[in-house]
C-alpha cells in the first residue's frame, strides 16, 4: 500500500457530501468508516464549494473540489492524480450514482495509483437500471411489478390497458407519479420525456409499506452483510428521516438471491413494497450505491460502509455480526460553524486541509 | 404466538420486529399480550384478568376475545 508523504497514513477518499433536505450518503459512510475503526485521513470529494459536508471539519479531515462526472474521464483523472499527490489515497468511496460510469473507466488507472475501489461493474449496473430491471427480476424468478416500456402515446395506450389504473408512471433515471385517468398518464409522460428522455416506464401500483435494505454483495455472489429498514417518517420528496431495523427472514433471503443473481460488488440499496393484501415483497429499485441512511447499518451492529472500505483495500471483512432489530435512527439537521479559511480555501483553491494527520495522531 | 418477534415494554409499547410497526398499548391490553407472549391458555389468561381487575366475567371474555380478533388483523398473533 503507498505511503503517505505524511508519515505511514493512509487515505480514504468519499463523495457525496451534499447533505440538504435530500442528502447524498458521503457524511454515513465517512461516520462509519470512522467508527468501524479506520485510523487514516478521511478525504472529501466534492463537487460543488457549498456541498455541506465539506465544512463538517471534525469528520472529514481534508477536502478537494473535482470536476462534475459529465466533463469526462480525463478531466478527473487530472484532479485524482493531484490530490494522490498531495494526499496518496488507498481507496475511494464514490456514493453517487451519476459517478459510477465514470469510476468504472479510470478503473485500471486507479488500480496502477494504488487506488482500490470496490463498485459494481458497467454491465451489472446496466442490468438493474430501471429500464432493465424488471426483464432481470423475470429472468431470475424475483419478484417486481408488471413494467411496460413505452416510447409514445400509442405504446402509452397499450402499456395501460395491460397495467390499468392506477399506474406509476417513472422516468428512465429519476422520478415517477401516479396517473389515476389517461388524461394524468399523458401529462406525465410528457413530463418525464422532456426532462429524462425516452423510454418511459409504465408500472402496476403495488398498494402497501415500503422497505428498503441495505446491502454489500461481495462481486462473487456472495452477501457481505444486509441490514432492512421499514421508513418511519419521509420527508416531501419521500426521503426517510426516520426508520427502524426490522427482522424478516424474507426480506434477508431477497437481498441474497439479488445478490447472488447479480454477482453485485459493492453497496446497493433495495427499495421494495410489501402487497397489504398478499404480504408479497416487489423490488421497485435498485439503487446501485450506499443509501443516506446508511450509517443505521452501523447503529445496529453491522457497518456496511467500514466492510466495503476493506473490501476496496483489497482486505478481507470478518464476518459481520447480527444486527439488531428495532434499532432507530432520527435524521436531525444542524448548522455547522466554520471557519472563513474554509470558505477561502474551496472558493480560491478547490481545496481546503483542516489537518495532515488524523486526529488521533495530531 | 412462537413465530411472532414481538417486543412489549412495561408501559405497553409494542414493536413487531418482522414488519417494523410500532403499537400502544393501554394497561389491559398491555397485560392480556404480556400472557399471551407468555403462551398462557385462555382460560388462564381470563382468571387473571379477573383476579387483578373488578371486571365481570361476562365482560372480561367479551374484551379478551375482541382484543385478540384486533390482534389476529394485525397479523401480531
Amino acid at each position: 500500500m503507498k505511503k503517505s508523504k505524511q508519515g505511514n497514513v493512509r487515505a480514504v477518499a468519499v463523495t457525496g457530501l451534499q447533505a440538504t433536505d435530500n442528502p447524498a450518503p458521503g457524511i454515513a459512510v465517512a461516520r462509519s468508516i470512522r467508527e468501524g475503526g479506520w485510523d487514516g485521513l478521511i478525504v472529501g470529494l466534492t463537487y460543488d464549494t457549498f456541498d455541506t459536508g465539506s465544512y463538517n471539519s471534525d469528520l472529514i479531515d481534508q477536502v478537494f473540489l473535482i470536476p462534475y462526472p459529465n466533463t469526462g474521464a480525463e478531466a478527473t483523472l487530472d484532479r485524482l492524480h493531484y490530490i494522490h499527490s498531495i494526499t496518496p489515497l488507498s481507496a475511494i468511496i464514490p456514493n453517487l450514482d451519476s459517478e459510477l460510469d465514470l469510476y468504472n473507466t479510470i478503473r485500471d488507472d486507479l488500480t496502477a495509483m494504488g487506488i482500490g475501489l470496490f463498485i459494481p461493474d458497467t454491465r451489472t449496473l446496466r442490468m438493474r437500471s430501471k429500464a432493465k430491471l424488471a426483464e432481470f427480476c423475470h429472468n431470475h424468478n424475483l419478484p417486481a411489478p408488471i413494467t411496460e416500456l413505452v416510447y409514445d402515446f400509442a405504446g402509452l395506450e397499450r402499456a395501460l390497458s395491460k397495467v390499468g389504473y392506477p399506474a406509476v408512471i417513472k422516468g428512465v433515471f429519476y422520478e415517477a407519479y401516479t396517473a389515476y385517468t389517461w388524461q394524468e398518464a399523458t401529462i406525465h409522460f410528457d413530463k418525464l420525456k422532456l426532462r429524462w428522455g425516452l423510454p418511459i416506464l409504465v408500472q402496476n401500483v403495488i398498494p402497501g409499506e415500503e422497505y428498503n435494505i441495505c446491502v454489500v454483495g461481495d462481486g462473487k455472489g456472495g452477501t457481505v452483510g444486509a441490514v432492512p429498514m421499514r421508513k418511519l417518517r419521509l420527508t416531501e420528496k419521500g426521503k426517510a428521516w426516520a426508520g427502524i431495523t426490522i427482522k424478516d427472514p424474507e426480506l434477508i433471503e431477497l437481498a441474497k438471491k439479488t445478490m447472488e443473481a447479480l454477482k453485485w460488488r459493492g453497496p446497493c440499496e433495495l427499495e421494495l413494497m410489501k402487497h397489504e393484501a398478499s404480504g408479497q415483497y416487489y423490488i421497485i429499485e435498485i439503487n446501485p450505491r450506499f443509501p443516506s441512511w446508511c450509517y443505521l447499518t452501523t447503529g445496529a451492529g453491522q457497518n456496511l460502509p467500514y466492510a466495503n472500505l476493506q473490501l476496496a483495500l483489497g482486505e478481507q471483512p470478518l464476518e459481520l455480526a447480527e444486527y439488531r432489530s428495532g434499532v432507530t435512527f432520527a435524521r436531525h439537521a444542524i448548522d455547522i460553524i466554520c471557519d472563513l479559511s474554509a470558505l477561502e480555501g474551496l472558493t480560491m483553491k478547490g481545496q481546503v486541509i483542516y489537518r495532515k494527520q488524523p486526529k488521533h495522531k495530531e | 404466538m412462537k413465530d411472532k418477534q414481538l417486543s412489549l415494554t412495561e408501559s405497553g409499547f409494542l414493536f413487531d420486529h418482522n414488519s417494523g410497526l410500532t403499537y400502544s398499548l393501554n394497561p389491559t391490553a398491555t397485560r392480556i399480550m404480556q400472557m399471551l407472549m407468555d403462551e398462557e391458555d385462555a382460560e388462564t389468561i381470563v382468571q387473571k384478568i379477573l383476579e387483578e381487575y373488578e371486571v365481570d366475567e361476562k365482560e372480561a371474555r367479551f374484551d379478551i376475545e375482541q382484543f385478540v380478533q384486533q390482534l389476529k388483523k394485525f397479523d401480531l398473533l
